[in-house]
C-alpha cells in the first residue's frame, strides 16, 4: 500500500507530460484564488515515558500557529495548518502517525521532536515518502548513525538540529577542569540502552576524550534501565577514589544511585549526569540533594538569542509559558518552538509550496537565526555531516535558592557567546 | 445448570437462582458429593466455617464433637489429613453447624471403605433423631432404604418409582432402579 | 568484604521486591487473579501519598496514617465494582482488564499530575547509614524497607491463619462454590483481599516513591521482579515471596558485583533455574 501510494505521488510530481498537465492546472488555479496552503504535521511525545519531551507542546504550538497567520510566499498569503499527532513514547506509533500525516492529513512538512524513539521513525518514514522533514532533541549521533546515515551521502528530506556527543564531552571535561579536583579517576554510569552505550563506547564516547584530558574512566559496566541497587558500582568506585562522577541515566536510576551513595558512603564532589539532570521537577523531586548537580545545557532562557517568527527573545518565550501554565520553563522549550521557526521560513522561502522537493530544497538552504542559534545546513564548521547542524551547548550547575532549582550555567568556554551566570561549587 | 423451567419454592419462598448463602440462610445444607472440605483449613475451622450462617438450633462444635469425638481429637490438623471416613463426618458436621430444617446428602458412600460406610451410616440415626429433614442420594440401595422413610428411584431425569422405603420388596426397586 | 556487602545490599532489595510483591501473591492466593496493573497501583499510591503530602506537609512515612487506607477503600472499590464482573471461570478476562486498568491508570496519572518525574522527600533518613563495619554500611532506608516487608508479611500470615477474615480468605481460596454455601459472599470476600492487598501497595508505593523518582509510566518495569518473587516463592505462599524476592536481590547483587551489565541477568537466571528444579517455586501453597 504504502508503497504503491509513492508510486503515485512520484508520478503525479515527476512523471510524464502527460499526467502533468491536470495537476499543474489544479494547482495553478488554487493558488491564485485563494492563496496558498501549507500543512505542518507536528509529532512529538506527549504521553508516556518520553512526555516531560513534550510537556510545552500545546503552549509552543498554538502560539506559533498564531504568529504564522500573516506569512507570504511569493507576495501571496498562506494559510499554515499544524496538525499535531502524539507518539505516546513509542517508536513504532511515532511511524504510523507520521505515514497518517503524511498519506491522509497531505502534510506538506513534518517536524518532530524527543529523543531518537521520536526522532528517527519520523525522519525514517519521511525519507520513505519523500516528505520534507525538520527534527531536534535528539543527539545528532543516535539520530544520524541510529538511522544508518551514510556521511558521504547524507539524507535527501531530513534534516535535524540539536548538539552531539563531542560537545557533551567537551562541556563535561570544561566542569572538571574548574572543578580544581585532583583525582583523576572519574565514576562512569551507562545504562544498556541506546544513549549509554554510545556515551560509554570506548571509541567513540567518553572514555578516549577524557583519557586525552588526564582523566581515566572508571567504568563498572552496563546496567540495565530501572536498576534497584548500585552497591557493586558504588564499591567499584570507592576503591578507585573517585570524586567526579559522570554518566547518562534516567532520573529513577540516578535517584536510587544517588542515595545509595551516600547511604554507602560514597561522597564525590562532582557528579555530571546527562539526561536524568534536565528537568526542574526531578531537581526539585532530590530536595536538598539536587543542590550542586551538574549537566550539560542545551538552552535557557538566558541564552542572548531571539524568535526569528514572533521576536521573542529566550527570556520571553520562557515567561510567556509560565505564565501561560505556571510552569517552570524546560530546555526543550526553545528546541521546539525554533522547529516552527525553521517551517515558517520554510513556507515563505519555498518556491512551490505543494511540491515536496521544492520544499525541501528550500528548507537545505536554511540559514535562520533561531531562538536556539544559527541553523545552516550549509556544509560549514557546525554540519559534522550533511542534515544535522550543531547549536551551541555549555555546561553549568543546579544550584538551590530558596528551596528552588536554578540552573546556573558555570561554564560556555564552547560557546562564548552564552553568558555564564555564576561560578560551580564542590557538592557537600 | 440453569433450568428451563419451573421454579424450586422452599417454605414459600421461590430459591430457584438464589444466591447459596440465600438459600443456606433459609435453612438448607449440603454434605457435597466427594465431600469437598476446605484444603487449607482445620477440621475445625471447616466446621466453624459450616456454622457461618448463624441459624438458631441444637447444633454448635461441642455438640458436633459429642456425634463425632474423633474430630474433636483431629480438630487442629488439616481436614484433607484426615481418613476418607472421618472427611465425611468433618462434611455432615460443617452441614449441621448452620443448623438447617433440611439436609441434603449427596453420595455419602461414594469413595469410602465398606466398614467406614457402615460406621458412618450408624451414626446417622443420631443425627436424624434432631427432627431433620434429609434428602439422601445414594447408589447403595440397601443402606439408603435401611435409614430412610421415604424413596424415589430416578431414571434418566424421570421418577420411576417412589413411595415409604418398607413398601417395596429389594427385587421391584432394583428393577425400577436399572430400569429392567 | 565487597562480596558480603553485595549479599547484604542484596537481601535489603529483596525486601523491597516482596514488599512490590506481597499484594499480588495475596490477590493471587485468593482468587488466582494475575493483576497486571499491581505496578501501576503502586505508582498511584505514590501519587496519593504526593497529594496528601502536599495537602498536609506530613512526612511521607507519616502519610501512610492516610494513603493506607484510601487505597485500601480504593481496592475494595475496584474489586466490588469492576473486577468481579470478570472473575471466575476464564482467566483471560480478568488478565485483559487489569491490562486495560494499566493503561487507563497510567494516562490517568498524566492528566492529573503530568509526566514529571516525582520522589518523596523523608529527609536525612533517606542518606543515612548504619556503619557496621569498613566497607558495610547499611542504610536506614533499604533496613526499613526489608523490615517493613517481613511486619506487613507476618501480619498478613497472621490475618490468614489466625482470624476469621483470613478463614474465609483460604476457604474461598480453596473452593469458592462451597465457600458460598456455607454462607461466605465471595463478592466481599474478593473485595476484602483486594483492600488489603492495596493497603500493602500503598506502604510499596511509599517506600518506592522514597527510593527513587517516579512518574506515571514505571509501573510495568517495577512488576517484573515482584512476579519473578512470588514465582520463585512458590504460589500463595507469603513467606516464600519474602524468600523469593530475598534470592533475587542477593542473585542481582552477586551478578553485579561480577559485571553490572550480569546484574539483572543474573536475577532471571537464578529464576529460571528454580523454574527449573521446582516448577512450581520453592514453597508452593496452592496448585
Amino acid at each position: 500500500m504504502k508503497k504503491r501510494y509513492t508510486m503515485n505521488r512520484r508520478n503525479l510530481l515527476t512523471g510524464g507530460a502527460s499526467m502533468l498537465a491536470a495537476p499543474m492546472i489544479l494547482k495553478a488555479s488554487r493558488a491564485s484564488a485563494q492563496g496558498a496552503s501549507f500543512k505542518i504535521g507536528f509529532v512529538n511525545p506527549s504521553t508516556g515515558p518520553l512526555a516531560g519531551f513534550g510537556e510545552a507542546d500545546q503552549y509552543i504550538m498554538t502560539a506559533a500557529q498564531a504568529a504564522m497567520a500573516g506569512i507570504e510566499n511569493n507576495g501571496s498569503p498562506v494559510s499554515v495548518e499544524i496538525i499535531y499527532k502524539d507518539t505516546q513514547s513509542n517508536s513504532n506509533r511515532a511511524a504510523e502517525v507520521a505515514v497518517e500525516l503524511i498519506e491522509r492529513d497531505g502534510a506538506d512538512l513534518i517536524v518532530a521532536s524527543g529523543a531518537p524513539d521520536t526522532t528517527n521513525p519520523v525522519a525514517d518514514q519521511c525519507e520513505l515518502n519523500e516528505v520534507p522533514c525538520i527534527t531536534t532533541v535528539a543527539p545528532w549521533q543516535p539520530y544520524f548513525f541510529g538511522r544508518n546515515g551514510d556521511p558521504a551521502t547524507g539524507f535527501e528530506f531530513s534534516y535535524h538540529f540539536f548538539w552531539g556527543l563531542e560537545d557533551v564531552i567537551a562541556n563535561f571535561l570544561n566542569l572538571w577542569d574548574d572543578s580544581g579536583i585532583t583525582a583523576k579517576n572519574v565514576a562512569g554510569l551507562f545504562p544498556n540502552d541506546a544513549d549509554g552505550n554510545a556515551w560509554g563506547d570506548p571509541e567513540l564516547g567518553l572514555p578516549k576524550p577524557l583519557a586525552a584530558r588526564g582523566y581515566n574512566m572508571i567504568d563498572p559496566g552496563r546496567y540495565q534501565v530501572m536498576n534497584n541497587d548500585f552497591t557493586s558500582q558504588i564499591s567499584a568506585f570507592k576503591d578507585a577514589g573517585c570524586e567526579i562522577v559522570t554518566g547518562n541515566m534516567i532520573p529513577p536510576d540516578f535517584a536510587t544511585f544517588w542515595s545509595q551513595a551516600a547511604q554507602q558512603d560514597f561522597n564525590p564532589k562532582v557528579v555530571t549526569i546527562g539526561k536524568a539532570l534536565l528537568f526542574p521537577s526531578v531537581i526539585e523531586s532530590l530536595g536538598a540533594r539536587g543542590d550542586g548537580l551538574t549537566t550539560e545545557i542545551w538552552w535557557t532562557p538566558s541564552h542572548p538569542f531571539a524568535s526569528s517568527l514572533t521576536g521573542e527573545t529566550a527570556g520571553q518565550l520562557a515567561e510567556g509559558y509560565t505564565a501561560a501554565t505556571g510552569r517552570t520553563w524546560t530546555q526543550p522549550i526553545g528546541f521546539v518552538h525554533a522547529l516552527f521557526e525553521i517551517a515558517a521560513d520554510v513556507a515563505r522561502r519555498a518556491e512551490a509550496l505543494d511540491d515536496a522537493y521544492s520544499v525541501t530544497e528550500a528548507l537545505a538552504a536554511t540559514n535562520l537565526d533561531t531562538i536556539v542559534g544559527n541553523v545552516n545546513w550549509g556544509g560549514g564548521d557546525l554540519n559534522p555531516v550533511k542534515n544535522v547542524v550543531r547549536t551551541p551547548l555549555v555546561a553549568g550547575q543546579w544550584q538551590l535558592a530558596d528551596g528552588k532549582p536554578n540552573l546556573v550555567i558555570t561554564n560556555n568556554k564552547e560557546a562564548p557567546e552564552i553568558p555564564v551566570g555564576g561560578e560551580m561549587k564542590l557538592i557537600g | 445448570m440453569p433450568p428451563k423451567n419451573g421454579d424450586i419454592r422452599f417454605k414459600g419462598h421461590s430459591i430457584l437462582g438464589a444466591r447459596p448463602s440465600r438459600v443456606t440462610e433459609l435453612g438448607i445444607a449440603m454434605v457435597p458429593e466427594g465431600r469437598r472440605l476446605f484444603r487449607s483449613l482445620t477440621v475445625e475451622e471447616n466446621l466453624v466455617l459450616g456454622g457461618y450462617v448463624k441459624r438458631p438450633g441444637p447444633w454448635t462444635l461441642a455438640k458436633v464433637y459429642e456425634v463425632f469425638p474423633v474430630l474433636k481429637e483431629r480438630r487442629h490438623q488439616p481436614a484433607t489429613s484426615l481418613s476418607g471416613g472421618q472427611q465425611q463426618m468433618v462434611a455432615i458436621g460443617r452441614a449441621l453447624m448452620s443448623n438447617p430444617e433440611v439436609l441434603l446428602l449427596d453420595e455419602l458412600s461414594l469413595g469410602l471403605a465398606p466398614v467406614v460406610i457402615k460406621d458412618i451410616y450408624a451414626l446417622l440415626p443420631k443425627i436424624l433423631g434432631e427432627g431433620l429433614a434429609t434428602i439422601l442420594v445414594e447408589q447403595d440401595v440397601t443402606r439408603a432404604l435401611s435409614v430412610s422413610d421415604h424413596f424415589a428411584c430416578m431414571l434418566e431425569g424421570k421418577f420411576s418409582l417412589k413411595g415409604r422405603s418398607d413398601a417395596f420388596s429389594h427385587e421391584e426397586i432394583s428393577a425400577a432402579y436399572f430400569g429392567t | 568484604m565487597e562480596w558480603v556487602n553485595a549479599i547484604v545490599q542484596g537481601i535489603l532489595t529483596g525486601g523491597l521486591y516482596a514488599l512490590f510483591a506481597a499484594g499480588l501473591s495475596l490477590i493471587f492466593g485468593v482468587m488466582r487473579l494475575v493483576n497486571i496493573a499491581h505496578g501501576d497501583l503502586i505508582v498511584g499510591a505514590a501519587y496519593v501519598a504526593l497529594a496528601v503530602i502536599s495537602a498536609t506537609g506530613l512526612n511521607p512515612l507519616a502519610s501512610l496514617v492516610i494513603v493506607v487506607p484510601v487505597m485500601a477503600a480504593i481496592g475494595y472499590g475496584l474489586q466490588f465494582g469492576l473486577l468481579n464482573r470478570v472473575i471466575g471461570g476464564n482467566i483471560l478476562p480478568p488478565l485483559i482488564v487489569t491490562f486495560g486498568l494499566s493503561v487507563i491508570l497510567q494516562n490517568l496519572l498524566l492528566q492529573v499530575f503530568s509526566a514529571d518525574s516525582r520522589k518523596l522527600n523523608a529527609g536525612p533518613i533517606e542518606t543515612d547509614s548504619l556503619k557496621i563495619m569498613p566497607g558495610l554500611d547499611v542504610g536506614y532506608m533499604p533496613l526499613l524497607t526489608f523490615v517493613a516487608a517481613v511486619l506487613i508479611i507476618a501480619s498478613l500470615q497472621f490475618l490468614f491463619y489466625k482470624t476469621s477474615m483470613g478463614r474465609a480468605f483460604r476457604a474461598t481460596s480453596d473452593d469458592g462454590e462451597i465457600a458460598q454455601i456455607m454462607g461466605l459472599d465471595n463478592r466481599r470476600v474478593f473485595a476484602w483481599a483486594m483492600a488489603l492487598s492495596l493497603a500493602v501497595v500503598a506502604v510499596a508505593g511509599v517506600f518506592l516513591a522514597i527510593r527513587a523518582n517516579f512518574d506515571p509510566f514505571m509501573g510495568p518495569s517495577r512488576l517484573i521482579f515482584g512476579f519473578e518473587a512470588v514465582i520463585i516463592g512458590g504460589l500463595g505462599n507469603l513467606w516464600g515471596t519474602l524468600a523469593g524476592g530475598v534470592i533475587l536481590g542477593v542473585a542481582q547483587g552477586l551478578g553485579a558485583q561480577i559485571d553490572p551489565g550480569w546484574q539483572l541477568l543474573a536475577g532471571h537466571v537464578a529464576f529460571l533455574i528454580i523454574l527449573a528444579f521446582r516448577p512450581r517455586g520453592l514453597f508452593p501453597r496452592i496448585d
